[in-house]
């Protein structure tokens, strides 16, 4: 039988779409050149999941430069501001709020159902979450983080119902910073929960964090208004895990078991070790597999590689 | 007197892709394709940038701008004895992530760290360079301890081997030290450890040195009548998110200078500084009579470039402004 498998979204962009992008920003090929080069990396990203039996495919999110300025980008009311360093050797183009922000239309829904179609199993639509939008921005407009944040879930809530309008039928909505101010909680909470409300019986909703303190926020993680968790777990603490066991009734786990800050690939016994940990906490038929977070920061062979591991390790159980 | 002064790092990157070389070298080497001398060079080349952009904002204290660190802590990893990398964590409540540190085994200097960064900022400094360094009380609180099964014995080996990097600085000639504790403002229960790791890294310096002692990411208000503990010449107050320390800096003991980081860091909004000299008037009798510095209350290193220069411009327009209107003893 064996556990699910999923991904939380990024693929590393291959060579060809990486020149492609450069030359683009160049001049030397047009936007529909561009496009195709995001088409194609989808199509072979999703092969990848299917060849290696993933149960949950993504589309690697091709057209994404990053989590936040993607959606900056094409937002009303957002500019990008400079290069910022997130972490070791990695930066982003971190936006600037200057004016109200809003939609002009759906922003990942052609993108979705173009990966709908390509794709040999379910697609999951991926969004960042108005916290994190909130969160990874200047904000030099509103001038109150909570009317910013729900500024912000209303965009991404439209942007949802669209999706599911569309047919899609797993969303996740990544909040990578909702752990970063434990007392705003309650707000973030309310943003997803905005959301989330009325995707209920049309969708199953995922939310990815990782990269934060959990321990100190678990309990509100657990309240969080989505079907299911996807946390990154490979190198979590005891009193971390010992919490899993509170995981509410219902309540899916995908739980990251393999690094994806390293380039070392883990062997099959250390993904073993860390699904049983999981295993003695929650019950198999609610537990997902994954990597950490995004594989976008490795190489192709070694994301492949480290997708192995994981489907070996699922099937194992 | 007052001088403008930056807190510890610049961005080693900006938009231009001339401005990438750190970031390029890194990632070439991450595939084997660039040597460790090669990123040492396109490190020095920046570092002469950063220096110079604080040059250029006419800043009276510099800093190397951090080029070389890969985070707040984890940097330290790469040079000290018993320490390893492990998963990422968010540096606070930033945007910014680093990798814990894990103390595996006693620590040791296994070679001087900041040295080489000193010298080839020093060649381009037009002012006077101050080295930062993170504090042992913050990096023990952090840090995973899986040797001493204490918290105090990992603060001071850290300040063991700090000491003996200051030591080396100070005869190369570095005269401006600053030793960041932005937990004491969330513990201050590690008062009294603040106070032993800081004196024996301080002592280190020499007697002439100017040592600052930086909190920030909060205020010192639950030290209200202890501040004559902390060492240093100098006491580091963010008055961006720590506004209650405002109300500490009647309290800062006779000679004490101050570094107050009045230009937020964290936001695009560019200080006026007309605003924030008004902000100071009524602290005014409190200050007159000290050395202070003013600028970022943290790391310019989250924020674009071209909005850190101007976050040091405007430190700059306040000391022009304050040095004119306020008779300075």
């Amino acid at each position: 039988m064996g556990l699910k498998t999923t991904t939380v979204g990024w693929f590393p962009k291959p060579l060809d779409l990486r020149r492609a992008r450069w030359r683009f920003s160049e001049g030397e090929i047009d936007e529909a050149q561009l496009r195709e080069a995001e088409a194609q990396a989808t199509r072979n990203v999703l092969s990848l999941q299917d060849e290696l039996g993933l149960d949950l495919l993504v589309d690697g999110q091709m057209d994404r430069s990053d989590t936040v300025s993607f959606f900056a980008e094409r937002l009303q009311g957002m500019e990008l501001a400079g290069l910022v360093r997130c972490h070791g050797n990695r930066y982003y183009r971190k936006p600037r709020i200057v004016d109200e922000v809003a939609r002009a239309g759906p922003i990942t829904v052609e993108s979705w159902k173009a990966a709908a179609r390509a794709a040999a199993g379910p697609v999951k639509a991926i969004l960042t979450g108005p916290y994190t939008l909130m969160d990874w921005s200047f904000d030099e407009h509103y001038g109150s983080r909570e009317k910013c944040c729900m500024a912000f879930a209303e965009i991404v809530r439209a942007e949802a119902a669209d999706l599911v309008a569309a047919g899609a039928r797993e969303i996740e909505i990544d909040e990578q910073a909702i752990s970063t101010r434990p007392a705003e909680m309650p707000l973030a909470l309310q943003a997803l929960a905005h959301v989330t409300e009325p995707l209920r019986g049309k969708a199953r909703t995922w939310t990815h964090i990782c990269y934060g303190e959990l321990l100190p926020v678990i309990d509100a993680v657990f309240s969080l208004p989505v079907d299911g968790l996807l946390l990154e777990l490979s190198h979590a603490e005891d009193a971390l895990l010992e919490r899993l066991v509170d995981l509410p009734q219902g309540m899916l786990l995908g739980a990251g078991v393999v690094d994806v800050n390293s380039n070392d690939v883990e062997d099959g016994a250390t993904v073993q070790a860390r699904v049983r940990r999981l295993l003695d906490r929650v019950p198999a038929d609610r537990l997902w597999l994954m990597p950490d977070s995004g594989l976008r920061g490795l190489s192709e062979v070694v994301a492949r590689a480290k997708l192995q591991a994981l489907v070996a390790a699922a099937a194992r159980v | 007197m007052i001088r403008s002064a930056n807190h510890s790092s610049y961005p080693r990157v900006a938009d231009s892709p001339l401005d990438q070389q750190v970031r390029s070298i890194l990632k070439a080497a991450e595939h084997g394709r660039a040597t460790a001398d090669e990123v040492i060079a396109a490190a020095d080349e920046v570092t002469t940038v950063v220096v110079a952009d604080q040059s250029r904002a006419f800043i009276d204290i510099v800093t190397d701008g951090m080029v070389r660190w890969a985070g707040p802590l984890s940097h330290l990893a790469q040079h000290l004895d018993g320490l390893e990398l492990r998963e990422l964590r968010r540096w606070f409540d930033t945007n910014f992530y680093e990798r814990r540190v894990a103390v595996v085994g006693q620590i040791v200097r296994r070679e001087a760290f900041l040295l080489h960064d000193y010298r080839v900022a020093v060649e381009v400094a037009q002012k006077p360079l101050k080295i930062v360094m993170p504090g042992p009380a913050t990096f023990a609180r952090l840090a995973k301890d899986e040797h001493y099964d204490s918290r105090e014995r990992v603060a001071q080996a850290l300040a063991d081997a700090l000491a003996a990097e200051v030591a080396e600085l100070a005869a190369a000639g570095a005269s401006y030290f600053q030793l960041d504790e932005p937990l004491l403002c969330r513990h201050p229960e590690d008062l009294e450890l603040v106070v032993s790791t800081a004196e024996k890294v301080f002592r280190a310096a020499g007697p002439s040195a100017t040592t600052i002692l930086s909190t920030y990411f909060g205020d010192l208000s639950a030290l209200a009548g202890r501040l004559d503990r902390l060492p240093g010449t100098h006491l580091g107050l963010d008055m961006v998110a720590g506004p209650g320390n405002f109300e500490l800096l009647q309290e800062l003991p006779a000679g004490k200078g101050v570094s107050l980081g009045l230009f937020d860091a964290r936001s695009t909004v560019q200080e006026d500084a007309a605003e924030v000299a008004a902000r100071l008037e009524p602290h005014k009798p409190a200050l007159i009579g000290r050395d202070v510095l003013v600028g970022p209350n943290a790391g310019l290193e989250l924020l674009p470039r071209d909005e850190a220069f101007d976050k040091l411009l405007h430190a700059r327009y306040l000391v022009e402004k304050l040095s004119g209107e306020w008779a300075w003893a």
